[in-house]
């Protein structure tokens, strides 16, 4: 089992980020996100959270000694289940391969929250995931496994970042320019 | 807008529905001004969409099991 862990900041409100969030994709940097589909979509009536279920589409060459163990697979698929509590302006996600998943296990937790020291201009993104594999039939090649999903995870995380800055400052220019047009008038 | 699984039957469904959902999200939702899902209709013809396709590329007992593991309800938190 191995662990993955990264933080950093976004120099946006929360409200921002989180908006930012649904229309993250396409983006260049995601070019491995080929389809996000909503499948469920409810706010809590005891709780007011807002709760939805996604199906994230990936495409992502693998290298030759992976697909000689799990076999070949064009497309593999991330179920992921958000909530967003407005009154405490938390957005979480939690993120498990569908694909796969008789041989190894990847449990993503996604956190954005304001900044504690500029909870109106800054928000904090946290991620943190558990890689387990084993289904192949050596110890070894399951910590293979492991260590290649960690190394994707990296690169993954620094494309991720890249991107959703690209997103967040393109909407910034746009949607929540008019916003506040509209609010100050 | 992302595209669908459901090729672009779906893509083009899913767009209607994003639009609405994120003009929701933003000017409805986060303004504490709405609880209610105004996209409810556009949400169903789009979701009918998905569901063919998900049942077409084998993927709903996949989907079925992680529920159970990670029930919705629990907002995905893993049982184990």
């Amino acid at each position: 089992m191995k662990f993955f862990e990264n933080q950093c900041f976004f120099d946006y409100a929360w409200e921002q980020v989180s908006s930012a969030h649904w229309r993250k994709y396409p983006n260049e940097q995601a070019s491995h996100v080929v389809a996000v589909d909503t499948l469920r979509s409810e706010v809590d009536p005891n709780t007011g959270i807002l709760r939805i279920e996604r199906l994230i589409t990936c495409r992502q060459g693998a290298p030759r000694w992976i697909v000689k163990l799990v076999g070949s697979t064009e497309d593999s698929y991330v179920r992921e289940v958000s909530e967003v509590d407005l009154k405490n302006r938390t957005l979480t996600l939690l993120s498990t391969n569908l694909t796969f998943s008789n041989i190894l296990s990847v449990q993503e937790t996604v956190s954005y929250t304001p900044d504690v020291n500029q909870p109106h201009a800054r928000t904090r993104f946290t991620q943190d995931a558990k890689i387990t594999a084993y289904g192949a039939l050596s110890r070894w090649a399951n910590n293979m496994m492991e260590d290649f999903t960690i190394d994707r995870f990296k690169q993954n995380a620094a494309r991720g970042r890249a991107g959703f800055e690209s997103v967040l400052e393109h909407l910034h220019q746009g949607v929540f320019e008019r916003a506040t047009q509209k609010t100050s008038v | 807008m992302s595209a669908s699984i459901g090729g672009p039957e779906c893509t083009a469904l899913k767009k209607k529905y994003d639009e609405c959902f994120n003009d929701w999200y933003t000017n409805g939702f986060l303004n504490a001004k709405s609880h209610t899902n105004e996209c409810e209709d556009l949400f169903t013809d789009y979701k009918a969409c998905v569901m063919r396709a998900l049942k077409e590329k084998q993927i709903m007992p996949l989907l079925e099991e992680a529920r159970k593991d990670a029930p919705f309800e629990d907002g995905g938190k893993w049982k184990r």
